[in-house]
C-alpha cells in the first residue's frame, strides 16, 4: 500500500505522559473492572459482554479518526484495559482455565500477532501506524498485552503470595531494568517498548489494588470507586492538556 | 536472537533478585501471611445453609448460600493475596457446595457432604501455605484495657448504679468496635467468643429494668472471655 510522503501516525509519541496515562489507564481499568463486576451486581460474564460491546464501538470510532486524537485513543486504551482484565478473570474464574495456561495462551497469541504483523508490514514500529491495517494489528497487540499482563501479573502474585506493594515493586524493577537496557545496553527500542508495555499492566494493577483493597488485606482501603474516580479524573486532565497543547503527535516525514 | 536474549536477561535479573530476597531475606513475611484470617462470617452463613438443608428446605438453602457466594466473591481478591493456596482450596469446596445446592434434582446426601467439606476447609484457614510453617491462632494479645473498663462497669453494677454502668459499658463498646477489624485479623475465633459475651453483657446492662443477677453473671462471663482470649496455645 502506498504510504504518502507526509504520513500521520495514528498513535501517540512515546513520551513521559504517554507512560503516565498508560499506567493510570491500567490502574483505573483494574479497579473499574472490579467495581463493575462486583458492585453493580451484573456478574463477570454479563459485565464482560457489555464492556466488550462498548469497546468495539470505541475502536470503530478510533480507527475512523485516522490520526492521533487523544480522547479517542485513550478512551480505547482504558476500555481495552477494562475488557482485557474482565476476559482474563472470566477465563480463570468461570471457565477454570489456570493462570499458567492463560499466560502461555496470551504469550502465543501476542507472538503470533507480531509475526503476522511483521510479515505483512515489515515493521512493528509504533511510530509508523499510518494505515488502518497497521492500526488493526496495533490494537490487537495492545489487547493481548493487556490480557497477558493480567494473567502473568496474577500468576506471579499467586505463585509467590506477594502482597500488592511487593508485586508493584517487582514489576517496577523489571521495567526499570528494561529501561536501563534500552538506554545503556542497546536494547532494541521497539522490543523494549512492547515488553515494557506488557509489564505496565501488572505494575498498574498492583498499584490499583494497593490503593483500593481493604487494609486487612494490605491495601490502603480507598475502595474501587474512589480509586477509579481519582485516576479517571487525572487521565481526563492530562488528555485535555495534551489536546490543547497538541503534544504527543508523532508525525513522520517518510515511512 | 541477541536482542531476545538481552531482553530475557534484563527481565530475569530483577525476578531472580526478588525471588532470592523473598526466600532468604524475608521469610518472616511469608509466615505472617500464612493464614487466611478470620472466616467466622463465612462459616456462620454455611451453618445456616446446613440448617436449611437438614430440614429439606432447598429454596432457603439456595437463598442463603447466595449470601455466602456474594460475600466470598467480594473478599476473593484480598483473601487470595493473603493466602492463595488456602483460598484455592476453600474456593474449590465452595464451588462443589454451590453446584450441589443448585442442582436441578438436589441430592440431599451430596449437599450435606459438600457443605460439611466446605466447613472443614473454612475451619482450617490458618493452615499455612506450602512454603511457610503452620501459624495457629495467637489470641488477642493484651486485653487489659477492655478488662479494666469492664471492672468499672462491674463496680457500678454492684452499687446498683445502672445509669453509670450503661455509660461505662458504652465506652467498652466503642473501644471494642474500634479494634474489631484488627482483633479479628489476629484471632477470629477468640474475637468471636468475646464478642458474643460482650453482646450478652450489653443487652443485660441496657435492659429497661436491668436484672442485677443477670448483669453480674454476663459481666463476669465477659471478663472470663477476655481473660481466656489473651493467648491461645496451639
Amino acid at each position: 500500500m502506498q504510504i504518502p510522503a507526509t504520513a500521520i501516525n495514528r498513535v501517540p509519541a512515546v513520551t513521559t505522559e504517554f507512560w503516565l496515562i498508560k499506567l493510570m489507564a491500567v490502574t483505573m481499568g483494574e479497579t473499574a473492572a472490579d467495581y463493575l463486576a462486583v458492585n453493580l451486581g451484573l456478574g463477570l460474564t454479563a459485565t464482560s459482554l457489555l464492556m466488550t460491546a462498548v469497546l468495539i464501538g470505541a475502536l470503530v470510532l478510533q480507527v475512523a479518526q485516522k490520526r492521533y486524537v487523544p480522547w479517542s485513543y485513550w478512551l480505547s486504551v482504558v476500555l481495552i484495559s477494562i475488557v482485557g482484565t474482565l476476559v482474563t478473570d472470566n477465563l480463570v474464574d468461570n471457565f477454570g482455565v489456570s493462570l499458567i495456561t492463560t499466560t502461555v495462551l496470551f504469550t502465543v497469541a501476542l507472538a503470533a500477532t507480531f509475526a503476522v504483523w511483521f510479515v505483512s508490514e515489515k515493521t512493528l514500529s509504533i511510530h509508523a501506524i499510518f494505515t488502518t491495517k497497521r492500526e488493526a494489528y496495533y490494537w490487537l497487540a495492545i489487547l493481548f498485552t493487556f490480557a497477558l499482563g493480567t494473567a502473568s501479573g496474577d500468576l506471579v502474585a499467586e505463585a509467590f503470595g506477594l502482597g500488592y506493594l511487593a508485586s508493584g515493586i517487582l514489576f517496577g524493577m523489571i521495567i526499570a531494568s528494561l529501561t536501563f537496557g534500552y538506554f545503556f545496553l542497546g536494547l532494541d527500542a521497539i522490543l523494549g517498548f512492547w515488553l515494557a508495555y506488557i509489564f505496565t499492566r501488572p505494575l498498574g494493577a498492583s498499584f490499583g489494588d494497593f490503593l483500593s483493597q481493604p487494609t486487612q488485606y494490605g491495601g490502603l482501603g480507598l475502595g474501587t470507586i474512589i480509586t477509579s474516580a481519582l485516576f479517571l479524573g487525572t487521565i481526563i486532565a492530562i488528555v485535555v492538556w495534551i489536546s490543547l497543547t497538541r503534544r504527543g503527535e508523532d508525525q513522520a516525514a517518510v515511512n | 536472537m541477541k536482542q531476545l536474549l538481552l531482553a530475557t536477561a534484563l527481565i530475569a535479573l530483577p525476578v531472580g533478585t526478588f525471588i532470592a530476597y523473598q526466600i532468604f531475606a524475608a521469610p518472616t513475611m511469608a509466615q505472617a501471611s500464612a493464614g487466611i484470617g478470620d472466616t467466622s462470617a463465612f462459616t456462620s452463613i454455611i451453618t445456616d445453609v446446613q440448617a436449611f438443608a437438614s430440614n429439606g428446605e432447598i429454596e432457603g438453602a439456595k437463598t442463603r448460600i447466595r449470601d455466602f457466594e456474594i460475600a466470598w466473591d467480594e473478599n476473593a481478591k484480598g483473601l487470595r493475596s493473603i493466602a492463595p493456596a488456602t483460598w484455592d482450596r476453600i474456593d474449590g469446596a465452595a464451588d462443589t457446595a454451590l453446584k450441589a445446592v443448585r442442582a436441578t434434582s438436589p441430592d440431599m446426601a451430596a449437599i450435606q457432604t459438600a457443605l460439611a467439606d466446605l466447613q472443614t476447609s473454612l475451619a482450617s484457614p490458618v493452615q499455612a501455605d506450602a512454603l511457610a510453617p503452620t501459624v495457629a491462632a495467637a489470641g488477642l494479645g493484651d486485653t487489659s484495657a477492655f478488662a479494666s473498663i469492664i471492672s468499672d462497669v462491674q463496680a457500678d453494677a454492684e452499687k446498683a448504679d445502672f445509669a453509670a454502668a450503661k455509660t461505662r459499658i458504652t465506652d467498652f463498646e466503642t473501644a471494642w468496635d474500634d479494634q474489631s477489624s484488627a482483633l479479628r485479623a489476629l484471632d477470629g475465633a477468640a474475637w468471636g467468643t468475646v464478642d458474643a459475651a460482650a453482646d450478652a453483657a450489653l443487652d443485660a446492662v441496657r435492659a429497661t429494668t436491668p436484672d442485677a443477677a443477670l448483669v453480674t453473671e454476663t459481666l463476669a462471663a465477659l471478663q472470663a472471655a477476655l481473660q481466656g482470649s489473651k493467648s491461645v496455645m496451639p
